[in-house]
């Protein structure tokens, strides 16, 4: 079996799939970690994307500025994170509750 | 095909394969601290998927920061929790009738446009060039002229982020010695989200 | 020590910094000792300014630093202009380093006493380091940029000094009067120098000598921006009709006082001129106004300040008035002696020295008495004070008697000196003989002032309580007026050179090049006279019979005052009123600045604000109705309707989609957010 060359297709489409995995993962788990697990996987679907353009579609001298993007998003992420798990630590502290459908305070 | 691009497939394919996998294992194992595994595997594939493509300094950063790091702090945080399990996907009740179709539409939306676009080459992009190994040499420049705004940008966020997550959770010394003046005791807990 | 030069402002500016910022922690720390701060800055400055004019007088080329400010780019024509920061140091700034960094540590010791126990201790010192600091830059300055700063710097500081004791109104009065005065004054002299930078690319002064000296600058130019420079130099150094704030500036601590009619305020117009004085001696062929070219204006004003502040001083009954109408005075002296031409200019320069010295040792005897007598001003109430104040006395009569020309004090070879050069001028061109005249008068009022002051205030016996209880000053305060009193007589020494080689006269002289003498100087190339005893023996004579005077009126008291008053009435009137100047200004300038601000304030409260206020109100009453009749209406029953709509449709429908499920929001958003992601695509992408 004779397969095209891996390149830029492959990179996005394995990106979608892992978005996919991750939206899944935030709409049906009902752990609120799990959430979070959820969101890190499509952020790290992105960064996927940001490098394959960076290199696929730059020309040979390499130009990085996907490179540059991604790195930030894994600041982001990581803020993102230390901010996540402080909220959910603290609110189980407050209420003995991680599922996030448990958190109706506000409903109605 | 030579053998090299042979090697280059194969490599490809088992690194996105695990990366999958370890994906699928996020949304569909019942326990969390078996997900938080899975994402780890996951984000140490995407790391090899960063090696593929020349990207050093990210796969780098990417097995430091993310797998060393957020993983980590992850696993750190169920262990502080003592609801262990949420049964996965299967144990959530309507929201999977929602979101399976969702996400489905996602994909095949998502996947149309990356297939049909006409995807604007370079010529030799996807090549390494030989100056790949000052890959972090550029990184650093770059970070440091065209994208100096967003870099010290980012620090400030991470800075907010950072004094923003010591007080969320930090411990809240008026409920706990129950010693202190009512007054006092209001006005702290208004300041957190209660 | 000529390289070092520059350090020496630095030093005091070092001092300002460290008072202003740490001024009250350190009070705390040290006490009333922080004003040893500001001595050692000022003082440290000593032996590198003594250090440089050694070496300059051995023969040593004068230094020059320079560094680029402010790069300004091509002008026109193509010369480049940029504005640097230069210093200088030649034999006129090595003199006046060394004048000011003396008198200035002189004053600043005395000031510790003098001031015991104020609630702002140390700014004080901050402010007197500024201020010395400021005119040592002023004198260093090589081009007209950084004189200008100097000279705004001396000027704020005076303002901040003179309205030291702010609480009274007469003092902040006095320093507006003086920052204002000076302000007016110094537009003249940016134009002045704005004038010459539009000839010449460059403000440094050398080149700006040498292109006028060249020709590239016109003649004409060159005059009128000499006449415009003093203009500022007018305002600085009191000059008349500028002179107004001077004597108001009494108002201020009289260290103070001691520091701007000494050292630095009003030496700094004197210096200007002498700085400049180039510029006035190449436009001395093209006159400026009414025929008279720009040095001679100079020469004027001078002669009549000299004169109009004699006679003011003579009336004054506070004794610092006295002193200051004395300094106008004897400005006006330099000032005359300076419009000489070069023959006068090494004399100018040596009276602004020696006047500085004793000057300043007068101003701090009064200022010790009025210490000893316990705040007290006026003349009238002291009298008697010989005995109790044996130290203040004595020095008191070193410097009057320096100040009215007794040999062989430094006033006498200074003022001679002056003289001399308005005698042979006046040999040359015999309508100088108005200026030797007019000098000689002043010279006789200086002396019986003077000695109308010492005898006021020391002979006969004590006319007040305070007088009588009066006590001598610390010896903080009297050690400075001792070393001041010293340097009053021993500067004789540098005066007797003149009987010899004239050494001083071509040490200040280095840069007036010979080809100065241009037509309309002519044989006034270098005084190369000797002793004039013509000359010395007049003025001896004229400084004699005015202290004879005042000693038979106010010391033996053969004539009675009151007979005086009655039979020179309108003259004594009119002194009494400063000759109308003050009143003269306060009708015109102030009076005229006030209606503007009036007719402003009326324009912009009955006219603006009246057309805004118009507008408002029939904004108000026209539109008002129709918006609360559309209000009451139009709008609310749009809200009424709304509300009952929204609420029937969330009672029916839309409360069971809000059921406060986070993921169902998210998968409901995600599904929207898909399906319009693939319509654009579809309509985007595939063109349908």
């Amino acid at each position: 079996m004779i397969l095209p060359p891996v390149g830029l297709l492959h990179y996005l489409i394995l990106s979608v799939c892992l978005f996919c995995f991750g939206l899944l993962a935030v709409i049906t788990r009902r752990h609120a970690i799990g959430i979070l697990l959820g969101i890190e996987l499509m952020l790290n679907s992105a960064n996927i994307n940001l490098v394959a353009f960076s290199h696929f579609l730059s020309p040979p001298h390499p130009v990085l500025d996907g490179q540059v993007f991604a790195l930030m998003v894994i600041a982001l992420a990581a803020c993102e994170a230390a901010v996540g798990l402080a909220i959910i630590l603290r609110f189980y502290r407050q209420t003995t509750v991680t599922d996030v459908a448990d958190a109706k305070l506000l409903k109605w | 095909m030579t053998w090299a691009d042979w090697f280059d497939q194969l490599a490809f394919f088992v690194v996105a394969g695990i990366t999958i996998v370890a994906a699928a294992g996020v949304v569909f194992v019942p326990r969390i601290i078996h997900a938080c595994l899975c994402l780890l595997v996951a984000l140490i594939g995407i790391a090899g998927l960063y090696g593929l493509m020349a990207a050093h300094l990210l796969l780098a950063i990417q097995l430091l920061v993310y797998a060393g790091g957020i993983a980590v702090l992850i696993l750190f945080a169920i262990m502080l929790l003592h609801r262990r399990s949420d049964g996965g996907i299967l144990g959530g009740t309507r929201n999977l009738i929602i979101g399976l179709p969702a996400t489905v539409i996602v994909w095949f939306v998502v996947a149309a446009a990356v297939i049909f676009s006409k995807w604007h080459y370079l010529p030799g992009g996807g090549t390494v060039s030989p100056q790949a190994d000052s890959n972090v040499r550029i990184i650093g420049e770059l970070l440091l002229s065209r994208h100096l705004l967003a870099f010290e940008l980012v620090s400030v966020v991470m800075l907010m982020a950072l004094v923003g997550a010591i007080i969320i959770a930090r411990e809240d010394r008026s409920t706990d010695s129950g010693q202190q003046v009512a007054g006092q005791q209001t006005g702290e807990s208004g300041g957190n989200a209660q | 020590m000529l390289e070092l030069a520059w350090i020496i402002p630095l030093l005091s500016f070092a001092a300002c910094a460290v008072l202003l910022f740490f001024g009250s922690t350190l009070q705390r720390r040290m006490g009333e000792a922080v004003g040893w701060i500001s001595v050692a800055g000022i003082a440290a400055g000593i032996p590198l300014a003594v250090g440089s004019l050694v070496e300059l007088a051995r023969g040593a080329t004068p230094v020059h630093y320079s560094f680029l400010w402010a790069p300004l780019g091509v002008r026109l024509g193509g010369a480049s202009s940029n504005l640097h920061f230069g210093l200088a140091v030649d034999a006129l700034a090595a003199v006046m380093l060394v004048m000011v960094t003396v008198v200035a540590s002189c004053i600043v010791v005395y000031s510790i006493g003098y001031m015991h126990g104020d609630k702002r201790y140390s700014r004080f010192f901050a402010y007197m380091s500024l201020f010395t600091g400021s005119m040592l830059l002023l004198v260093l300055a090589d081009n007209f940029l950084v004189l200008y700063v100097g000279w705004e710097l001396v000027g704020l500081c005076s303002y901040l000094l003179i309205g030291f004791w702010f609480e009274r109104r007469s003092a902040a009065n006095a320093a507006k009067k003086a920052f204002i005065t000076t302000r007016i004054a110094d537009v003249g002299f940016a134009v002045g120098i704005l004038m010459l930078f539009s000839y010449v690319p460059s403000l440094n002064f050398a080149e700006v000598f040498a292109a006028a000296r060249a020709g590239l600058i016109p003649v004409t130019i060159v005059g009128v921006a000499a006449a415009f420079l003093f203009i500022g130099a007018m305002g600085k150094s009191a000059q008349f009709p500028l002179h107004t704030w001077l004597p108001d500036a009494m108002e201020g601590p009289t260290p103070v006082s001691a520091l701007i009619h000494a050292a630095t305020m009003v030496a700094a117009g004197v210096y200007m001129v002498a700085r400049l004085f180039p510029l006035f001696i190449i436009s001395f062929g093209s006159a400026v106004l009414w025929g008279v070219p720009a040095l001679l204006i100079v020469g004027i004003i001078g002669l009549i300040t000299a004169l109009v502040a004699a006679t003011l001083g003579l009336v004054q009954s506070d004794i610092k008035r006295v002193l200051a109408y004395s300094t106008i005075s004897q400005l006006g002296y330099m000032m005359a002696a300076l419009g000489m031409g070069v023959v006068g200019f090494a004399a100018a320069v040596l009276h602004l020295i020696v006047h500085a010295f004793f000057k300043a040792l007068l101003f701090m005897c009064s200022g010790s008495v009025i210490h000893g007598c316990n705040g007290e001003q006026d003349m009238r109430n002291m009298g008697g004070l010989a005995k109790r104040m044996p130290v203040t006395y004595w020095t008191t009569w070193a410097g009057a008697l320096a100040l009215a020309g007794i040999f062989p004090l430094a006033g006498f070879w200074s003022k001679d000196h002056m003289m001399a050069a308005v005698w042979d001028q006046s040999l040359a061109q015999p309508v100088y003989w108005i200026f030797f005249l007019g000098l000689e008068l002043a010279a006789i009022m200086t002396a019986a002032y003077i000695g109308r002051m010492c005898f006021l205030t020391f002979a006969g016996t004590a006319r007040s309580e305070a007088a009588g209880e009066a006590h001598e000053s610390p010896a903080v305060m009297t050690v400075p007026l001792v070393i001041l009193a010293t340097f009053t007589v021993l500067l004789g020494i540098v005066g007797m050179q003149f009987i010899g080689g004239n050494l001083f006269n071509s040490f200040v002289s280095t840069e007036m090049p010979g080809s100065m003498a241009v037509a309309g100087l002519h044989g006034l190339a270098h005084g190369e006279h000797g002793f004039n005893w013509a000359v010395a023996g007049i003025s001896t004579l004229m400084a004699l019979s005015g202290l004879l005077i005042s000693a038979v009126i106010y010391k033996y008291r053969l004539v009675d005052t009151g007979l005086l008053k009655r039979y020179l009435a309108p003259w004594y009137r009119a002194a009494l009123n400063r000759y109308y100047i003050d009143d003269f200004f306060q009708a015109t300038v102030v009076r005229g600045t006030l209606a503007l601000a009036e007719v402003t304030r009326i324009c912009d409260k009955y006219i603006i604000d009246g057309t805004v206020n118009a507008v408002g109100w029939g904004t108000r009453v026209v539109v008002a109705t129709v918006i609360r009749l559309f209000d009451d209406f139009v709008i609310d029953g749009a809200i009424n309707v709304g509300a009952w709509v929204t609420g029937f449709v969330g009672r029916t429908s839309a409360r069971a989609v809000h059921n406060g499920e986070v993921q169902e929001y998210i998968a409901g958003f995600v599904v929207i957010a898909a399906g319009l992601a693939g319509m654009v695509y579809l309509v985007v992408m595939l063109g349908w």
